[in-house]
């Protein structure tokens, strides 16, 4: 079986056709990622149509000797942002996550003990920790490509998923 | 219709084109120079900085005490300050473009551009990079910058002024600033000054200023027999 990032190589060279496999294998795992993040499922397809619209657009903009899968995830990213900030204008603040520095023991926060409570709290969450709730906790991805594909250091990630699960925590009990 | 099949007839019917490699061969190019060159304003003003306040001599007001810390807060170059901060702000939208960035805080990379604008701007400021375009603005030779270098590397705090002594008669003596002004210090018998004043000592007159001449009020020296360099 061809490598995603074979495919996206002959893509790349004008067989445009090989990207419905691309499109295909991408598909379930984009609209779950979108619609967890958005919430309303006539967005979350607009959303989806328009990731794959940009990644094509974009192809040769990327670099086969990485994962395809993370710059894709990146594209998604954007564009859900994009779609958030659509629905509510916001002014964007720094995020002082990036912007200091944290010590973070990985070890400690690799437990997925809140995986059954997570899904039921997502909505309470904050779009920066929702996403690497359904990052790691739904698509499964690791630290290193959570990171890469937002952008942020590896640490960061684990602050926010640790933040993240002390609101669900709280949020679970609560109710 | 499935989605990749609207996507497929999408590409067919040309509605989409991929962008071709040239236009992001472009782009990186562009915000390369582009950051290039907002980290080279960066450095012009930073140094231009440490040239108006090494001009003016204004970081020797605090030594006369209190007085001296109004002089110097009222009189300090804050625009420029605002100027170098706003272009390391563009600089930083760059910065964070840079893909080895994510990897680590943006505090670190941020304090790391910080560190090598001011060393560089340091030793800039030490060259006569800045001189020579201060006397083609007096000279009224150089456009765009000239307004600036007149307006902060010949300005004085309002009614006070830094200078040498050049020239000492009974009731008053003429100093020379760092940027070649001479202005004339009357004395009367309530100006306080400091004793034992003497020819090339460097001094801080208080007193209301007209045109080119001070009646001073207070007399500070600085340093005695040193140069304003």
């Amino acid at each position: 079986m061809k490598t995603d990032e074979d495919i996206a190589k002959q893509v790349q060279s004008g067989n445009f056709e090989l990207f419905s496999i691309l499109i295909e294998r991408y598909e379930a795992k984009m609209k779950r990622y979108a619609h967890k993040f958005l919430f309303k499922n006539e967005e979350a397809e607009d959303v989806l149509q328009d990731i794959f619209i940009k990644a094509y657009k974009n192809i040769k903009g990327f670099d086969t000797k990485r994962k395809f899968s993370s710059w894709l995830y990146r594209i998604a990213h954007n564009e859900l942002i994009n779609a958030l900030k659509k629905r509510k204008k916001t002014f964007p603040l720094p995020d002082l996550d990036t912007f200091f520095p944290f010590h973070f023991d990985r070890e400690k926060e690799l437990n997925r003990d809140l995986g059954q409570n997570v899904g039921k709290c997502l909505n309470k969450l904050k779009p920066k920790y929702r996403e690497v709730i359904i990052l790691f906790f739904y698509e499964e991805l690791s630290y290193k490509e959570i990171a890469d594909i937002l952008e942020i250091p590896i640490a960061t990630v684990g602050i926010r998923l640790k933040r993240a699960k002390e609101t669900i925590k709280k949020t679970y009990e609560h109710h | 219709m499935s989605i990749t099949n609207k996507i497929i007839d999408k590409i067919k019917r040309e509605d989409i084109k991929m962008k071709p490699k040239l236009y992001f061969v472009s782009r990186f190019l562009l915000y390369f120079f582009l950051g290039l060159l907002c980290f080279l304003f960066s450095l012009f003003i930073i140094s231009f900085l440490f040239f108006v306040i090494k001009t003016t001599g204004i970081m020797l007001f605090p030594k006369i005490g209190f007085t001296g810390m109004k002089i110097l807060f009222l009189s300090f170059p804050w625009i420029i300050i605002l100027l170098a901060l706003f272009s390391f702000l563009i600089l930083q939208k760059f910065i964070k473009k840079i893909p080895v960035v994510h990897k680590k805080p943006l505090l670190y990379s941020l304090l790391l551009v910080l560190l090598l604008l001011l060393c560089f701007s340091f030793f800039m400021s030490k060259t006569s990079l800045h001189p020579r375009l201060f006397e083609k603005a007096k000279m009224g030779q150089l456009p765009l910058m000239g307004p600036a270098y007149r307006e902060y590397g010949l300005k004085q705090p309002k009614n006070s002024c830094l200078g040498k002594i050049i020239e000492w008669n009974e009731n008053n003596f003429q100093i020379e600033t760092k940027s070649g002004r001479r202005i004339i210090i009357s004395t009367t018998t309530e100006t306080r000054l400091d004793k034992n004043l003497d020819l090339y000592d460097l001094v801080i007159i208080i007193g209301p200023k007209l045109g080119d001449e001070i009646k001073a009020k207070v007399i500070h020296r600085i340093d005695r027999m040193k140069q304003i360099k």
